[in-house]
């Protein structure tokens, strides 16, 4: 909200200066979004000396402008109004016009041009302020030198306001300067307003309301008489374009004017289309609405709230007005509307019907539930004073067991205390929050106090809300700064959270040269499609088509950015994420499944380019490799089981302990047309994090006796996959097994025609307690030999 | 020479002589393993006399045995520097060390997770602890449980995205627009005292832009306990801050409103330019958050702050648009390593 300093000084005349506005402002809690200062610096008032025609143009004229300095300067305008003598607004070279344009001293057709005489419109006044499409000229006794924002009163500076939620008492000029005065120690002095005199005996005929709970308090006033060449005024023109509004009619503008001092929509009928009596209700079904904006409403019976006349809706209370009854050019006779909408009420409205208006902004915030005839009174004395109306009779209907009341908080010296961390004394304390408006009587016990909350502030409900008040009225800067650490008993260690196994991983992934991305955890519908989901955890309003569900599957994002990465001409993109997938679980309202996933992808060379490595294209035991060292000891135990996934060829089942915990493989679709292919993988986060030493059985110890490693060259037939050689291998050689390598895999046509492929096998053997002798290895071997003929049809090759 | 056989053996002074004498002779590494022989072979001068040393009074054989280990310790380890210096010079290969090295390119970190970790790092040393939760979650935890009604204006502050599932006892299901949720379903499980981090992506229906993106990441710290208090609050804020942007840095906290705390303060601080940047926001946890995870609100109190994780990480680095750190794209990822 956008509130004029000027304005704010008539309510709150005190010693406070622009400069200190916005300070004050946001320790009161009003965040200051932005500052705006109009003093226009390098315009002043100019006398123009003498005109003389250009040389080289003749629409151009070459002045001598005196702006009080001790030389004249030349300025060379195409004004045609340009007059010696005359006296105009004239900015400096260097300087800017309110709208940032930039003023340069210049040559115009070959005449230096030190600055420039200006229209109103250049200063961003009213077009009325010009003598058609020439300069603003000013009164012939206007001082020269003086500053124009000076001499026209224009001297202002406009703060542009975000309020909280709680705040709707703050969105108005009134709101606002009560917590100015009460910051800046001022004295806060609301205009008086006093009921107008009722010169017609015509009123609107009453009210229904049938909507208590929307609509606790509804009064209108009929005025007639308007003169429809009524002007609104210049001053009223200024504060309302300072708000950020735009002026239309004398009747509207007044009604901004007023919901801009006061934060109390009001709403302006044109009393001519009226029908019959108005009425408050909720919408009932196939009611249609032609809103003021030129959209059409369609409310939600029992919903939306209605202001009806004897024909129907004419308003969505609280919104928006209706077209059909809309102030226009020619209104003579208006009927004015000041109600109290439930918050509730409004709030569902506007989100309803994507309608945001200055009046739904306030009633969703609450406006003060006292305020409605003052108002009301407010804008009829404004349109009596500036448009000659006259005014009937103030016609109001209300239920008070709907009206908000006004909290009665008890208030406890030792509460503000201890919450606040500082001893703040009663009497300054209760200072504070009396400045705001609050009533404050003693209790009966010494500490505690009974606080009545005034009816703008329906936000303070409870003893928290006033101990908030008068921490931000003392000033959280005066605040003391304290230090908790946690006790011991507060269950560290029962919740640590698996961050550091999880960065013990990722600093392998970085040293494996994978880089860590984030990218979206929603994705186009056909991605789970292709990775086989049919029934993926859908978003109701998706931000785009693009982004409409939540993702099954890392490896279609990885995919797709490591091909963005490749199409940016990186060679080799490696690259990971950890982020959690979803699948919709079955039962009825449950959360999805959504577990934390490791995902890698990679393409491209399996080495940077390099003088000593060969160029070769990686492929899946790249990939796996890196897998098999991630997961550090577990490895071994992890069986990697051929399985025909979505999405993926060339592809494998993860299972350790029986479960499947991972996936990995060449993608497919459309990413097959990669250059190198794309090896992508994902596994469960916590299937890969090592929690250091736990399982351990027995503790490290240094091994005293030196290795020993015999290979075998075996001839197998291809029905038999190494993993079960290397099994068959681990469970024949018992305890004296370190490690089993795999130095060879090799087939040729001779092997093929047989179904056999040959696999070189390493066993490295070893013996923590004496020197292995050659009699226990050859024993050792042979049982492996043996066990391999028997179980997986092995041969030793010759 | 003929080895002395017999007769009066020589003093193990001489020996010593001797063999410095014949070490210090040897010219060529040919005479080296004759020399080993005549002391240390199997018919060498000392390992007659070791041989011999049962022949000596059982009082003079440790002595005297100790005194021959030592010479043969010293033969033995003057052959081999002598073989050493005598060995002919290894032919080794010429290289040409400015070629570049097999180097494996590094990957990194994405700087978003460096700023979390960094955070939780600080908190875990004031002993926090840190929890988690579902980045899908119900209404109730997300909104209704932080003293956020459904018709509460603080709602349209976050535009939420909905999952389309069935509502049930929880409310709808939606994408988490905080990281709030997370301490309320800590408090739910575990008794004060309870001072907990929690951090993780968050979901906002936005359009993407430089200043917007419709996923980030937060971070949020609760303390629940006896006598918790505003400076409480304040001074681990401003402890936390200087951690993070610098032992110099500014602090202000200045009034705002959250439905889940109260008093409420939005934290900023002093950019290098003079001006205010917003960081986080905080407050004292409203007795209705604290009553609805079933704690008394009489005895405890507690505070909590939120920050964005990609604003912080903006902050310390500068860069201008948001997009970039989704983009998953690696030239700009390294350049945080």
């Amino acid at each position: 909200m956008k509130v004029s300093s000027a304005w704010l000084r008539t309510w709150v005349p005190g010693s406070w200066s622009d400069a200190d506005l916005p300070r004050l402002l946001t320790r009161s809690g009003l965040e200051v979004d932005s500052v705006q200062v109009l003093d226009w610096p390098g315009i002043c008032v100019a006398e123009v000396l003498e005109v003389s025609a250009h040389p080289n143009a003749d629409r151009l004229k070459v002045c001598s402008v005196d702006i009080g300095a001790e030389e004249p300067l030349q300025i060379v305008t195409g004004a045609p109004n340009v007059e010696a003598g005359a006296r105009y607004p004239c900015i400096q070279a260097g300087a800017k016009l309110p709208d940032g344009t930039a003023i340069r001293k210049s040559k115009l057709r070959g005449e230096v041009s030190e600055g420039m005489l200006c229209s109103g419109g250049e200063l961003g006044l009213p077009e009325e302020a010009d003598e058609g499409d020439g300069l603003m000229r000013l009164a012939d006794d206007a001082p020269v030198g003086m500053p124009i924002a000076e001499h026209l009163g224009l001297r202002d500076c406009i703060v542009d306001l975000e309020i909280t939620p709680n705040r709707g008492d703050c969105t108005s000029v009134r709101g606002v300067a009560r917590e100015l005065a009460a910051l800046a120690g001022a004295e806060f002095c609301p205009p008086e307003v006093v009921a107008v005199a009722e010169t017609l005996e015509d009123a609107p005929q009453a009210i229904q309301i049938d909507a208590p709970e929307g609509c606790p308090r509804y009064c209108a006033r009929l005025l007639r008489g308007l003169d429809p060449s009524a002007k609104t005024p210049d001053w009223m023109h200024r504060r309302i374009e300072s708000a950020g509004l735009r002026c239309v009619h004398l009747a509207v503008d007044v009604t901004n004017y007023v919901l801009l001092e006061w934060g109390q929509p009001l709403h302006a009928f044109d009393a001519a289309k009226l029908s019959g009596a108005l009425g408050v209700r909720w919408a009932e079904s196939g009611e249609k609405l032609a809103l003021l904006d030129g959209t059409e409403a369609v409310p939600s019976p029992g919903l939306d709230l209605m202001i009806v006349d004897g024909s129907g809706p004419i308003a969505l209370a609280g919104v928006m007005g209706g077209a059909g009854t809309a102030i226009s050019e020619g209104s003579v006779d208006i009927v004015l509307e000041s109600a109290f909408f439930a918050p509730k009420a409004v709030a569902g409205c506007a989100r309803r019907h994507g309608v945001h208006s200055d009046a739904a902004y306030r009633f969703e915030r609450g406006v003060d539930p006292h305020l409605q005839r003052l108002v009301l009174e407010r804008a009829s004395g404004l349109l009596i004073e500036l448009g000659g109306a006259q005014a009937g009779p103030i016609v109001e209907a209300h239920s008070p067991d709907h009206l908000p009341q006004s909290a009665v908080i008890e208030l406890r010296q030792s509460r503000w205390n201890a919450l606040i961390g500082a001893e703040i004394a009663s009497q300054q304390a209760l200072g504070l929050l009396e400045v705001i408006g609050l009533e404050i009587a003693p209790s009966g016990t010494p500490d505690s106090w009974s606080v009545k909350v005034p009816s703008h502030r329906f936000d303070l409900g409870c003893e928290e809300d006033l101990i908030e008040e008068i921490a931000r009225l003392y000033g959280y800067e005066r605040l003391p700064s304290r230090v908790r650490t946690a006790p011991p008993d507060s269950g560290i260690g029962k919740t640590r959270s698996a961050s550091h196994p999880r960065r013990a991983l990722q600093q392998q992934l970085s040293a494996r040269g994978y880089q860590e991305v984030i990218t979206y955890s929603f994705v186009a519908e056909e991605w789970a499609h292709q990775a086989g989901v049919d029934e993926p955890v859908r978003l109701s309003n998706p931000i785009s088509s693009q982004l409409q569900v939540m993702r099954p599957t890392l490896l279609t994002s990885l995919g797709q950015a490591v091909e963005y990465n490749r199409a940016r001409g990186l060679e080799r993109p490696r690259i990971y994420e950890i982020a959690r997938v979803f699948t919709a679980e079955e039962e009825g309202d449950a959360l999805p499944h959504q577990p934390l996933m490791l995902g890698l992808a990679m393409t491209g060379p399996r080495h940077r380019r390099n003088w000593a490595d060969p160029s070769e294209a990686l492929d899946f035991y790249d990939l796996k490799g890196d897998l098999e060292s991630l997961l550090g000891g577990r490895g071994g135990r992890c069986e990697w089981r051929p399985a025909t996934l979505a999405g993926l060829e060339q592809s494998a089942e993860m299972v350790l302990k029986g479960t499947v915990v991972g996936r990995i493989g060449r993608l497919s679709g459309d990413f097959r047309l990669s250059e190198h292919g794309i090896y992508a993988a994902e596994i469960l986060l916590d299937a890969v994090l090592t929690d250091g030493q736990a399982g351990r059985t027995v503790p490290p110890q240094i091994q005293r006796y030196p290795r020993v490693q015999r290979d075998l060259a075996l001839v197998l037939p291809i029905s038999v996959s190494s993993a079960e050689v290397l099994e068959c291998v681990r469970k024949a050689a018992g305890a004296l097994l370190h490690e089993v390598q795999v130095f060879d895999c090799y087939t040729n046509k001779d092997f093929e025609r047989l179904q056999q492929y040959s696999l070189g096998i390493g066993l490295v053997l070893g013996d923590a307690d004496r020197t292995l002798t050659e009699t226990r290895i050859n024993k050792c071997i042979n049982a492996v030999i043996a066990s391999l003929q028997r179980k997986c049809g092995a041969a030793l090759r010759s | 020479m003929a080895p002395a056989q017999s007769g009066e053996a020589d003093s193990i002074e001489a020996l010593w002589a001797d063999a410095r004498t014949e070490l210090d002779a040897v010219q060529t590494h040919e005479e080296l393993e004759p020399l080993r022989l005549r002391w240390l072979g199997r018919r060498g001068r000392i390992t007659l006399r070791l041989r011999g040393l049962g022949e000596l009074d059982e009082a003079e054989r440790p002595a005297a045995g100790a005194e021959l280990n030592r010479l043969k310790g010293f033969i033995s380890e003057t052959l081999q520097m002598r073989h050493a210096e005598l060995s002919a010079p290894v032919e080794t290969p010429d290289i040409d060390v400015s070629l570049p090295g097999r180097a494996v390119e590094t990957g990194g970190i994405h700087p978003c997770t460096a700023v979390m970790d960094e955070v939780e790092d600080f908190f875990a040393g004031l002993g926090y602890c840190t929890a988690s939760g579902p980045e899908v979650e119900y209404e109730s935890y997300n909104f209704d449980a932080l003293n956020i009604p459904e018709d509460h204006p603080a709602r349209t502050m976050h535009d939420t995205l909905y999952i389309n599932a069935p509502v049930g006892r929880q409310g709808r299901q939606l994408l988490r627009t905080h990281t709030s949720p997370i301490q309320v379903r800590l408090l739910e499980r575990q008794a004060p005292p309870v001072y907990a981090v929690s951090m993780g992506r968050t979901y906002r229906s936005d359009a993407p832009d430089a200043t917007h993106i419709p996923m980030f990441h937060q971070i949020e710290g609760i303390v629940v306990d006896e006598g918790i208090s505003f400076a409480d609050l304040k001074g681990t804020i401003e402890l936390f801050l200087r951690s993070f942007f610098g032992p110099d840095t500014e602090v202000r906290l200045r009034p705002s409103y959250f439905p889940f705390t109260e008093p409420s303060a939005e934290v900023d601080v002093r950019g290098s330019g003079g001006d205010w940047l917003e960081v986080m926001g905080c407050g004292l946890m409203h007795p209705k958050v604290l009553q609805g995870c079933g704690i008394d609100s009489a005895r405890y109190s507690g505070f909590a702050f939120g920050m964005g994780v990609e604003r912080l990480t903006m902050l310390r680095f500068g860069f201008a648009d948001l997009r970039a750190l989704i983009s998953g794209d690696i030239d700009f990822l390294r350049q945080f390593r």
